[in-house]
């Protein structure tokens, strides 16, 4: 079974005035149909510019290479026109913000019926149908009242909801969601992430699930990839990822969540900070943070390599592929 | 960007004693070098005159915005800080201001004050402090409500603690780039005023008077009279524009607001 | 094991009045807190947990007597804040020290970090300035700061790092107690640890108590001692840490313990949904404030409100059904 996305060697680079950021170097994945990938890492490791450039969302003048294979298609080589006509219709995409990703001057309904009149047309009647149906999809209650309501009269998990609406209102082949959660009420993600996995099913969507929380991903996701300072360093199933962590990194990771079903009495420190994605690296980018870092790992670039099903990016499995 | 950046003007030290005998004198066109610029109706070099009116304007301007500055500013803290009624009475007492076209405004001022100098500035300085309380509202208003002026209240800091050491270094960029926005202004004002008479003394070499006194010598041909002024309103005005857009531009990225 | 109380609140009440229009006479009121109570010990951590619009920015403000409250005492070394005049206020304010969530709008961009830290010493006019200046130094060594960053900007550090900067700033005058306002939210998980672990070592080092809150159960149950659970500006439960979490009693305690995402995937249970959402605080129900959303809700539930019961020694509920 062919994977519905294959991301192949995807290197981003943004010039600046203070150097080359390679914010991403190096990316590998594979979605298939129905399933859902986590993407988790910190602020700065280049998820969020991943899925970016995955819906060719960056600038023209960011240096792109690599290949992103959608349904079988190159999408880096598509043109701006057949690129609007991928997205919202073929892969959506919804972002942290609810409150600054929805208009504030349109009404709800404008705002779901644009998306289904771009790309599907139909009569008016049955856009405004449409749209009704899905906001009751998305169980806001009382759908058909509120659709003509105004973002700022709604609360942080309805905006939210709608924005799933908008995306999922075309049937998508896939979803990625950045973040969809993070500014979220703890209990509001629940309904959310709930409400995702649900319609996921249902529509046997895709989706790719960019967060850095890993409590989220472990509820959710099938697969997941860990990125760290622009390139995936650990690719596995979750539970693969979560019983038998093998990048340094993931382990530190998750040593150092607080978390609810443990006591712990001091959470271990992962050293260090997150490097600065503008200078030259040699070799590993873990290398100044790793309690496991020998001389070998600062020499050259480390590729990824395949254990089973799992993919790890780290001189300590070199001998096991 | 930057490139617009024309240096002011520094007035150099040419007399302007008016001399009758060189009356009417075309300029370098016709390959008088003595007189750059030609001579005025009275004789007056008209070079050293634009020189010397460039003191008069960039001194009212300079004048205007420093009133302006420490006026609004203060009109503006005080009514952003203490808010509520001192808020909505100075506010509606600006709009008042406000609400008139700026050069009727000027030309009030001066027919209850009399013309002269101070009075054209201060006239004009009116017209601004308004609208500069209003920015520096603004500013302030923002800047309040961020959580490290909390932090400070909390510490225990006094209100003027607060106003003198967090808010006025953090609203001064903005505050900064509507000065140079307002000097230009102030020169072009000053000349209008100066153009309609009320500003300063017929002698007094403002180009606005020059301009105003060269039309009538439009007709019989002596065009350098009005017409210089005239370039050098537009210079001045142009270039303290640009110098602010400059300025903006290379605040803008360390601008936090 | 009687430990003694620092700081008692009691019945903290604060409604905020929301006009409907500029002449309208008819005023809308917030209810913001409403009827807080609880005690902190000294050296302990007590957490307020709670999520959006649950009231807490408004008590770390009264807390702070950054607000008048409208109506209960917050008691501090026996005497009720409220009722101090403003200079007795501004030296009490050297011994409850705050830290804020975000590490970017919480340091005065235009001041260097040296200054930041020292501004309490400046405010209250402690020592020379060259005293001020090594203690300064003291307290970044305290928080792992070097000491050539004195003369830096705020803009020149990490998230964690201006973080630490805030903390230096609240120690300086040796305060007692320290009320944290999401400090690690902000921050990368790799460097929460680092901040949190900092936090523990500088209470035993300092004898510091910290009132702490947070949305992050996770976080407040690695770092506190007691927690009280805020709903619509009131305190719904209240306990001891390891008792709250090994036997939650309010139905929104439970809900808000099952929601959380646990990092582990074959504990994939259908996260417990909490239904519906959090009604406005301008309009509260009437009688117990969660009946809107609680399963276990009865006739008594719409009309009553309930009170901070009891049930056992450290651990009340404000429920009428928590009989078990």
């Amino acid at each position: 079974m062919k994977p519905i996305l294959d991301i192949q060697n995807l290197k981003v680079h943004f010039k600046t005035d203070a150097g080359t950021v390679r914010a991403v170097d190096g990316v590998d994945l594979q979605v298939n149909a129905g399933e859902t990938l986590g993407l988790v890492g910190e602020s700065g490791c280049g998820k969020s510019v991943t899925s970016l450039s995955m819906m060719r969302l960056l600038s023209e003048k960011t240096d792109i290479t690599g290949k992103i294979f959608f349904s079988g298609e190159n999408i880096l080589e598509k043109s701006e026109r057949e690129m609007q006509a991928i997205r919202g219709n073929k892969i959506s995409m919804i972002f942290q913000d609810p409150m600054t990703s929805l208009n504030p001057v349109l009404t709800i309904a404008e705002q779901i019926e644009e998306v289904i009149k771009y790309h599907q047309g139909g009569t008016r009647k049955d856009i405004q149908a449409r749209a009704v149906e899905m906001m009751d999809l998305v169980k806001i209650p009382d759908g058909e009242r509120r659709i003509h309501e105004y973002p700022h009269q709604m609360s942080g998990g309805i905006r939210q909801r709608i924005m799933i609406a908008m995306a999922l209102a075309c049937k998508p082949e896939m979803l990625i969601a950045d973040e969809p959660t993070t500014a979220l009420d703890v209990t509001v993600q629940a309904q959310i992430l709930a409400l995702i996995r649900e319609l996921q099913v249902q529509f046997k969507t895709a989706v790719l699930l960019i967060t850095h929380d890993l409590g989220v991903v472990a509820q959710v996701a099938d697969k997941i990839a860990v990125m760290y300072a622009g390139q995936i360093v650990e690719y596995a199933s979750a539970k693969e990822l979560f019983y038998s962590p093998k990048h340094p990194y993931t382990k530190g990771l998750l040593d150092t969540i607080p978390r609810i079903d443990r006591e712990d009495k001091e959470l271990k420190e992962i050293k260090g900070m997150v490097p600065d994605l503008s200078q030259d690296f040699k070799g590993c980018r873990f290398y100044p943070r790793c309690p496991k870092a020998t001389d070998q790992c600062c020499r050259k670039e480390i590729e990824l390599i395949e254990i089973g099903k799992t993919r790890v990016r780290c001189l300590l499995y070199s001998d096991r592929s | 960007m930057i490139l617009g950046i024309f240096a002011p003007f520094i007035a150099t030290e040419d007399p302007i004693t008016p001399v009758l005998e060189n009356k009417f004198q075309a300029g370098f066109w016709v390959g008088n070098y003595n007189h750059f610029l030609g001579t005025d109706e009275l004789g007056r070099d008209i070079l050293s005159r634009i020189i010397y009116g460039t003191r008069i304007s960039l001194k009212v301007g300079y004048i205007v915005v420093f009133i302006t500055a420490v006026f609004g500013t203060f009109l503006g803290i005080v009514s952003a800080y203490y808010g509520k009624l001192v808020d909505l009475l100075l506010m509606r007492i600006t709009d008042i201001f406000l609400s008139f076209p700026p050069l009727l405004l000027a030309l009030a001022v001066v027919a209850v004050l009399g013309t002269g100098l101070e009075n054209a500035m201060l006239a004009i300085s009116l017209i601004y402090i308004p609208q500069m309380a209003r920015i520096v509202r603004g500013s302030v208003l923002t800047v309040k409500e961020l959580p490290y002026i909390e932090a400070s209240r909390a510490l225990g800091a006094k209100n003027y603690w607060i106003i003198i050491g967090h808010i006025l270094p953090n609203i001064l960029a903005p505050a900064v780039v509507y000065l140079t926005f307002l000097l230009a202004d102030a020169i072009l004002y000053t000349a209008a005023l100066g153009f309609l008479g009320v500003g300063i003394d017929p002698s007094t070499p403002e180009w606005g008077a020059m301009l105003s006194n060269g039309r009538d010598y439009l007709l019989i041909g002596k065009w350098w009279v009005t017409a210089f002024p005239g370039l050098m309103i537009v210079i001045s005005v142009l270039s303290f524009n640009l110098f602010g857009d400059g300025l903006r531009e290379a605040l803008d990225p360390k601008m936090d607001l | 094991m009687d430990k003694e109380i620092i700081l008692e609140v009691k019945n903290l009440t604060k409604y905020f009045p929301i006009k409907k229009s500029a002449f309208s006479k008819n005023k809308e009121f917030l209810r913001a807190v409403y009827d807080l109570s609880f005690s902190v010990c000294k050296g302990d951590t007590f957490a307020i947990v709670g999520e959006s619009g649950c009231g807490k920015t408004t008590t770390r403000k009264l807390l702070l007597k950054l607000l008048e409250a409208d109506k209960g005492e917050v008691i501090y070394k026996g005497q009720d804040i409220f009722k101090l005049d403003d200079n007795s206020m501004r030296k009490l304010r050297t011994k409850l020290q705050v830290v804020f969530q975000d590490p970017y709008a919480s340091l005065d961009p235009k001041w260097r970090i040296g200054k930041i830290i020292g501004e309490p010493l400046a405010i209250h006019g402690v020592g020379t300035s060259n005293r001020r200046r090594k203690r300064v130094e003291e307290l970044m060594a305290l928080v792992g700061l070097r000491p050539e960053y004195y003369d830096r900007y705020p803009h020149e550090f990490s998230g964690g790092q201006r973080q630490r900067i805030g903390i230096a700033r609240a120690l300086a005058l040796n305060p007692e107690i320290i009320i944290a306002d999401e400090p690690v939210s902000a921050l990368d998980v790799s460097i929460q640890a680092q901040v949190l672990n900092m936090f523990k070592k500088l209470q035993q080092q300092l004898e510091l108590t910290y009132i702490f809150i947070s949305h992050d159960l996770s976080v407040v149950k690695h770092i506190s001692d007691r927690v009280a659970v805020m709903y619509l500006g009131q305190i719904v439960e209240i306990a001891e840490t390891s008792l709250l979490f090994d036997n939650p009693l309010h139905p929104y305690t439970k809900a808000l313990l099952s929601s959380i995402p646990v990092p582990d995937p074959s504990k994939k249970e259908e996260l417990k949904l909490l239904e519906g959402e959090v009604p406005s605080p301008v309009n509260p129900p009437p009688g117990c404030c969660f009946h809107t959303r609680c399963v276990m809700a009865g006739g008594i539930c719409k009309t009553e409100e309930p009170k901070l019961v009891e049930i056992e020694k450290g651990h009340q509920v404000r429920c009428h059904f928590t009989k078990d």
